[in-house]
């Protein structure tokens, strides 16, 4: 037994990397407790694991720890996915480490490398539920994943609205964890099993109401950490007041993680309950898109907006779950969208945490006549914010594109329609922002606080990869589709 | 009914009666209370599913373990009692918690006496094909679900590095003045 | 003589001008510009003899994703106005516009590239890809460089046509996701779209709400009654160049779109819904010209003519017959000379006094000669007057819209007479900007035409004439084009 565990864990070895660089940050606390050493051994072991992850492609499904987890195409992608994007995050958060640019950093400063321990930590649950096929790794992965991201919410401790931040999310995903988990045992209830395959057959002989009510407080639980409305009050405040990278990172992160760990009920153990679950899914998804559009016409704080529009892009993310049939060989669709959407999400978070001033709020309004102080910088901001809202010729709207044409393909066209109009709704709000900052001769705070000191490498890079895979994916898909369609062994 | 279904039903009602009192009563150490009773309440369940294992971890782990945790803090906190109001409801509530707690000693009295044992669901002693004797939970825990219970491992440790994060404050200066290596502050509050 | 790389160089010449452009610094932008515009139109000259040309390329292959471009009598003819106008408004906004030259000279050539891309695509996704694409420079062009309200209008432009687009996002998928299922195979290629729903045309139901789709994008672009609403406040709030660019060449793109992709591909459902269409093309002829008679500010009388023409073109188009189809074409190209020069004629003006407004001219054929002839005769190709352009292209929808058999022609008997609406209006105009009283004696001070000027009307001026005199060098192509496209539609149809 021991050695199929040490097999099983060098075959999991990406996503125990996580674990295993978060171990030796805390081990490294003992002897060296400089922020900035936790930080090269950060940077470098997600280096190193991006690349053995890469290298190391585990063709054949293999199914490890006695059934509980998975290594195939799906969780070495996702995985992959969020390594990316904790090592941008990490990156985005550097530039605070000068201890002039941010007051409010320097006075967490000592504590960056417990920072870095939660957030690698919290990239093990994502691993975790990426690889699950288990009712119990699902939950301890959500779990996890969760837990590290409530703690990285707080971090501005002297900060109230960092505070409130973490309070909020804590709150609200303590809630939705014990919902999520009710569902779960009403499926183990009525299905006898934890493992996935098992329940399916149980479920294909018939789907009994304790299953079905079983699912509902599943797909609740689903649609509280993808923000969907009606389940969505929080996202609002938790994205305002958390630091602004942890933003970007909780923003990508955990969608990454749901999807990856849906992808695999919705079309699993879920799939003989279809026409069950199918009109309330599609409803989430639709009055996402609706509601969190109409909603970020009304927001002056440009993180609130961008909060409002994650929540119509989990939208569209549900409508890629949903026809990311592995048979209709649909799952392009949905993989491609989260990986521009993760790319446009941490480049505008990168640039908002560039610009920002924490002791104000960042309000649209202050973006006023950037375009003539900071002209470059606009127009990146530009480019995030085309992408965002789909419009061509930019990746954005590519990434739109491909679940449009899989929702007609699969016969889903008042879906799609309404999902356009959605869009509609929204291109308002991003034009909003692109008329303040060149349209204006005023000049708004924006304008005028200082930009840090310092070189900001990371940060630039961070800006830079994301910007060029917005600008050019739309038209040169083969920039990220190669390694998706690799990666996901689908050609 | 049966006895199984009245103890159910009572237990079921109780553990919500209590639930909803931690939330609602304007003390914390009264809200602790209440959590204890219903964690209690809760291991009286798991003795009628069958799993005597669980619930006396339960006691010893959520009451015994936690709660005193929870009590301890809350009595660190020093409040001002004043704050709270009057003490209505007092009385009432000391009877519940009494009733509470008289059932589950009642009923762990009587899961030793043979009469009830033939209503309960069997409780056979130990052994690894049984189920919840200790063997059979352990080697589930240690073999089929390791996984889960190295992540559940994990999850207490980045809770604790996480309260760290949040709730960890520098002590004052005139504390500091008494150790005689000030220069690296790190070393004496990180690591601990 | 030319190969297929013909059309690459077409497509990507402006984007290169683009980058250009925006990387050259100091007041040597406007000449770069200029000359990379006037190379552009030497190069689309070069292909006038061209009758077809076909390039295909793969863009993805694992996806099964290719794309095309196609060259022929329709597309050329847009992008040589389209590279005309381009050329003559940057010239004209050479001591006009002052600040962030590199920026506007590049989003000029940004526009045009966008342009000539989307009349190239022969591929269904990338033609949507670039319809929406030339917003954004438009977009900018009117909100940095525009009047006082500019901001209301380019946001009201912008919105307005990318709703109508998205919708008609859904129908163009719907188009080759129906191939897919017939065929097995991806393909968004107008051409085996075509063919294929020739050979198996759709459900009449299905064909109805494709085609619906596909006009709501068309026709907020014409724009159609009553979709125009966005038209007035974006010409009058864009720099003038702009507005000739958005006049000129943008609202062909919704006439084009019509001719070249949504009728052939469904006629069906073009004919089903001819009647409607050719009534709000009507009320809209009567409507653009009874407002545009009674407004004081010259641009958005100029606008609301816009509606009114475009209002025939549209006319001809869904009377489907080959003449009219004929006239429509020659219309469009018509409309782009004319009401582009009736802007630059405006702009003229405002440069040097500032105001819009009609009443604060008149006289002006006793001070300014050279402007009030131009003036003229840019109005009377506007009215239809024979001799000059207009004319051919409303005699040919008129005489079309007779041999229609999907609409009677008491539709044209009604637009005929709003014909004599636009004499009024532009008559109008004329008398009160050339003849009269001089209204304000600050008129005394305007200068007439100088070189630049010169430049600028004579070939409009020019145009106007050989089109009127002589068509046949643009009708010949046009109507071998519109002979083949009207093989493919049904007999019964047309």
């Amino acid at each position: 037994m021991f050695e199929q565990l040490m097999q099983d864990s060098l075959l999991a070895l990406p996503i125990l990397g996580w674990a295993g660089l978060g171990i030796l940050l805390v081990c490294l606390q003992i002897f060296c407790p400089r922020p900035k050493i936790s930080l090269i051994a950060s940077v470098i072991g997600l280096v190193a694991l991006i690349s053995y992850s890469t290298v190391n492609f585990v063709s054949v499904p293999t199914a490890i720890f006695f059934g509980t987890a998975v290594i195939d195409a799906n969780a070495q992608f996702f995985n992959l996915l969020g390594l990316i994007i904790a090592l941008f995050t990490v990156l985005t958060m550097i530039p605070g480490m000068n201890n002039e640019h941010s007051k409010v950093f320097r006075l967490s400063y000592e504590q960056f490398p417990e920072f870095l321990i939660c957030l690698l930590f919290s990239g093990f649950g994502l691993g975790v539920l990426a690889s699950a096929i288990d009712l119990t790794s699902l939950f301890l992965g959500l779990e996890t994943l969760s837990i590290g991201i409530y703690c990285l919410c707080g971090f501005y401790r002297t900060e109230i609205r960092s505070t409130e931040s973490a309070f909020k999310y804590l709150m609200i995903g303590a809630f939705s964890t014990a919902i999520f988990l009710y569902g779960i045992a009403f499926i183990y209830g009525a299905s006898g099993a934890t493992h996935y395959s098992v329940i399916l057959e149980t479920f294909k002989t018939g789907v009994s109401p304790l299953a079905s009510l079983g699912i509902l407080f599943l797909l609740a639980g689903f649609a509280f950490k993808l923000a969907f409305v009606p389940f969505h009050l929080y996202t609002a405040d938790v994205y305002e007041g958390a630091p602004t990278p942890v933003t970007g990172f909780m923003a990508t992160i955990v969608k990454v993680g749901v999807i990856a760990a849906a992808l695999r009920i919705f079309w699993g153990f879920l799939q003989p309950a279809f026409h069950f679950w199918e009109p309330f899914w599609v409803a989430l998804c639709l009055v996402s898109i609706l509601v969190g559009n109409i909603a970020a016409l009304q927001q002056r704080s440009i993180k609130k907006l961008l909060a409002f529009s994650s929540i119509s892009h989990g939208g569209f993310l549900g409508l890629g779950l949903l026809v990311a049939n592995p048979e209709g060989g649909n799952l392009f669709p949905l993989a491609a969208y989260i990986t521009i959407y993760s790319a446009m999400s941490l480049g505008v978070f990168a640039l908002i945490s560039h610009l920002e001033n924490r002791e104000h709020i960042f309000s649209v309004e202050d973006l006023r006549g950037l375009g003539n102080k900071k002209f470059f910088l606009s127009l990146i901001f530009a480019l995030f914010v085309l992408g965002l809202a789909g419009i061509p010729p930019f990746a954005g709207f590519m990434i739109k594109f491909w679940i449009l044409q899989a929702l007609v393909q699969q016969n889903y066209m008042t879906v799609a329609l309404i999902a356009v109009v959605g869009s509609i709704i929204g291109a308002a709000y991003y034009l909003r922002i692109l008329m303040l900052m060149f349209m204006s001769t005023e000049e708004g705070a924006a304008a005028q606080w200082p930009l840090s000191k310092d070189r900001a490498l990371s940060l630039r890079f961070v800006v830079a990869v994301t910007a060029l895979i917005t600008l050019l994916g739309g038209i040169r898909p083969s920039l990220y589709a190669d390694w998706i369609l690799h990666a996901l062994a689908l050609k | 009914m049966e006895i199984q279904q009245i103890l159910f039903f009572s237990f079921a009602a109780l553990i919500l009666l209590s639930a909803a009192l931690v939330a609602l009563r304007p003390r914390p150490i009264e809200s602790a209370m209440w959590l204890i009773l219903n964690f209690f309440l809760t291991a009286g369940l798991y003795i009628l599913l069958g799993s005597n294992f669980v619930s006396i971890i339960q006691v010893l782990v959520y009451a015994g373990a936690i709660m005193v945790l929870f009590v301890f803090v809350i009595l660190l906190l020093n409040l001002d009692p004043r704050e709270f109001g009057s003490e209505a409801g007092l009385p009432w509530t000391s009877l519940v918690m009494f009733i509470g707690f008289l059932t589950f000693i009642v009923l762990s009295l009587h899961v030793a006496t043979p009469e009830l044992m033939k209503k309960l669901p069997e409780i056979k002693e130990t052994g690894a094909g049984v189920f919840g004797s200790i063997e059979s939970i352990s080697m589930v825990l240690l073999k089929n679900y390791v996984w889960g219970f190295e992540i559940a491992g994990v999850i207490l440790l980045l809770a604790l590095i996480g309260v760290g994060l949040l709730a960890y404050r520098k002590p004052p200066v005139r504390a500091r003045a008494i150790h005689t290596s000030t220069t690296d502050t790190m070393k004496d509050g990180g690591a601990s | 003589m030319l190969n297929e790389n013909y059309l690459l160089v077409l497509v990507l010449f402006p984007f290169i001008a683009t980058l250009i452009v925006a990387f050259t610094r100091g007041n040597a932008v406007s000449w770069v510009s200029i000359s990379l515009a006037a190379i552009y139109f030497v190069i689309a000259l070069l292909g006038f003899s061209v009758k077809e040309l076909h390039y295909t390329a793969v863009w993805y292959a694992p996806l099964g994703l290719s794309y095309g471009f196609y060259l022929d009598a329709y597309s050329y003819f847009l992008i040589l106005l389209s590279a005309f106008l381009t050329l003559i408004s940057l010239y004209y906004s050479r001591g006009v516009i002052h600040e962030k030259l590199a920026a506007y000279h590049a989003l000029f050539h940004a526009l045009q590239a966008t342009v000539v891309a989307c009349l190239l695509c022969d591929d269904l996704v990338f033609f949507y890809v670039f319809w929406e694409a030339m917003l954004i420079p438009m977009y900018f062009i009117i909100g940095i460089w525009g009047g006082p309200r500019r901001i209301y209008a380019t946001m009201k432009f912008f919105l307005f046509t990318f709703a109508g687009s998205l919708l008609m996002l859904i129908g163009l998928i719907a188009t080759y996701v129906m191939y897919y299922k017939g065929t097995g195979q991806w393909s968004s290629s107008f051409h085996s779209l075509l063919e294929y729903y020739q050979a198996h045309p759709l459900s009449v139901e299905t064909q109805r709400w494709i085609f619906l789709s596909f006009i709501i994008s068309f026709a907020i672009k014409v724009p159609l009654f009553p979709f125009h609403t966005w038209l007035p406040d974006a010409h009058v709030e864009a720099p003038t160049a702009g507005s000739v660019i958005l006049a000129g060449v943008l609202l062909k793109m919704g006439t084009y779109g019509l001719m070249r992709f949504a009728v052939p591909l469904f006629p069906e459902a073009a004919a089903h819904y001819a009647m409607p269409l050719c009534l709000l093309s009507v009320i809209g002829i009567i409507l653009g010209a009874l407002v545009a008679w009674r407004q004081t500010d010259i641009k958005k009388l100029i606008a609301y003519s816009s509606v009114s023409h475009l209002g025939f073109v549209t006319l001809g188009i869904f009377m489907m017959t080959e003449i009219g189809w004929n006239g429509a074409y020659l219309q469009m190209i018509n409309h782009g000379i004319s009401t582009g020069a009736l802007f630059l004629l405006v702009g003229f003006l405002y440069d040097q006094r500032h105001t819009r407004d009609i009443s604060a001219y008149g006289g002006l054929a006793k001070i300014l000669p050279a402007y009030s002839v131009v003036l003229a005769i840019i109005a009377f190709s506007s009215v239809a007057l024979p001799g000059t352009n207009g004319f051919i292209g409303e005699l040919l929808i008129v005489i079309g819209s007779f041999q229609s058999k999907v609409a009677s022609w008491g539709w044209v008997v009604a637009a005929s007479t709003a014909a004599v609406l636009g004499a009024i209006y532009m008559l109008h105009l004329v008398q009160k900007i050339c003849y009269g009283k001089n209204q304000d004696p600050q008129n005394e001070q305007l200068y007439d035409f100088r070189f630049r000027e010169w430049v600028i009307y004579i070939p409009l001026v020019a145009l106007v004439f050989i089109i009127g005199f002589y068509p046949e060098w643009l009708l010949g192509p046009v109507r071998e084009k519109t002979m083949q496209i009207f093989s493919t539609i049904p007999q019964h149809l047309r």
